[in-house]
């Protein structure tokens, strides 16, 4: 079985989207497709899984920081609630190959 | 020349001897067969068809043979051959025909990746596409049979060739394999509709191939502007609805449904997202022919009106 975090914790990690810029794009009327081309996946994402997926194209980013990003930008409080929602969205973009651990 | 055009004892000669150059659609097939009764059958159905000179190229190699030993006596089969290699089982000599169509299917599947090759039918009116995709048993054969004989005209039944240069669908107006019930319902619903012999007991049940209008077939080579993706769903009893379907929801069901997404990667996505962008998208639930057809016939009523 493979250990993800081993011997470290993840909050020693920042999360990118996997190779910068090479994932395809599509938006309609709130949903939004992004195509993997590393995996030939397509997956249909709602407005926050997707603003988070495209910080991470920009930038590497802890859950923390992406956390207080999707705050400001959904007006929404920055609290554990938050946090544990982007955790587990980071979780399945790792699932879905689609990020990777950037070691701090 | 078309295949009509041909003695039936010369299509046996040129069946068993260099081959038929034969093109459907975009394809050119060289057929070989040693079967005096599956001539027969292709005279009848592919009448229509344009035949090539043999100096052509041809995209498909192909041919049906008996295999050797002891099966050419007891309980004869066939066997499809594709450039010498054969990717079936045998088949019940008797099934010939469905044996040919179905091996056809797989060369297309298997090599034009030219093409985005979506699991759809395609009709068209005034030069615009629409899409009938759906699963196996959705109905989308039976409506695309009745749309072609009621002012549509048949692009594909189950291939919806699209380009990828500028998303044009191309046509590939192959015989339509009517199955089980829906071959006695179109029998009753378009009196005039060329149905070939009836095959009991396939790997897909009963199935009887219709021939393409001859209109259809003449115009094989008119390429088609994308206008409505519709998913049908038949249902007996229940009265047709077209409900509007997002359309990130809908390129997931087009490209789930489809032949060769994955191969082209990233050209795959770029062009059902193309393909999505420029049509209407709905979900079809019918349960009679003719309120389907008036359903759909509002469509195109409806481009006038905007």
């Amino acid at each position: 079985m493979l250990v993800k975090y081993p011997m470290e914790r993840k909050e020693n990690y920042r999360w990118k989207a996997l190779q910068n810029n090479k994932l395809l794009w599509e938006h309609w009327d709130g949903d939004y497709l992004v195509f993997n081309p590393f995996s030939g996946q397509t997956h249909i994402l709602n407005s926050m899984a997707a603003e988070a997926l495209k910080n991470l194209e920009g930038q590497a980013l802890t859950t923390v920081e992406l956390a207080e990003r999707l705050s400001e930008l959904f007006a929404i409080a920055s609290n554990q609630d938050l946090q544990q929602h982007v955790e587990r969205l980071l979780n399945e973009f790792d699932e879905l190959g689609l990020t990777e651990l950037d070691r701090l | 020349m078309k295949l009509a055009d041909l003695e039936p004892t010369k299509l046996r000669g040129q069946l068993s001897g260099d081959g038929l150059f034969l093109r459907s659609g975009p394809f050119t097939i060289h057929l070989h067969a040693q079967i005096p009764f599956l001539a027969a059958q292709l005279h009848h159905l592919y009448a229509h068809y344009p035949l090539c000179e043999s100096e052509e190229f041809a995209d498909f190699h192909v041919r049906l043979e008996k295999p050797k030993k002891l099966r050419r006596w007891w309980r004869p089969q066939v066997l499809f051959l594709d450039d010498g290699q054969s990717p079936f089982a045998p088949f019940p000599l008797e099934l010939a025909l469905p044996l040919l169509e179905w091996g056809l299917n797989w060369c297309i599947a298997t090599r034009a990746h030219q093409y985005l090759m979506l699991h759809a039918a395609v009709v068209e009116r005034e030069g615009k596409a629409m899409l009938l995709s759906a699963l196996p048993g959705a109905g989308k054969s039976t409506l695309c049979a009745a749309l072609i004989h009621h002012g549509w005209r048949l692009l594909s039944d189950e291939f919806a060739l699209v380009r990828t240069q500028d998303g044009k669908i191309v046509p590939l107006p192959r015989l339509i394999p009517l199955k089980n019930e829906s071959i006695p319902v179109i029998r009753g619903f378009i009196p005039e509709a060329v149905l070939g012999p009836s095959f009991p007991k396939t790997r897909k049940g009963t199935v009887a191939h219709l021939r393409p209008p001859t209109a259809s077939i003449a115009q094989m080579d008119k390429v088609a502007e994308p206008a409505w993706v519709v998913f049908p769903q038949y249902q007996s009893g229940i009265a047709s609805t077209l409900e509007t379907t997002p359309k990130a929801h809908a390129l997931m069901r087009v490209a789930g449904n489809a032949f060769n997404y994955e191969v082209l990667g990233a050209k795959g996505f770029q062009t059902v997202a193309n393909l999505i962008k420029r049509c209407d998208c709905y979900s079809f639930s019918y349960g009679d022919l003719g309120e389907a057809i008036a359903k759909l016939d509002a469509l195109v009523a409806s481009l006038h009106a905007d």
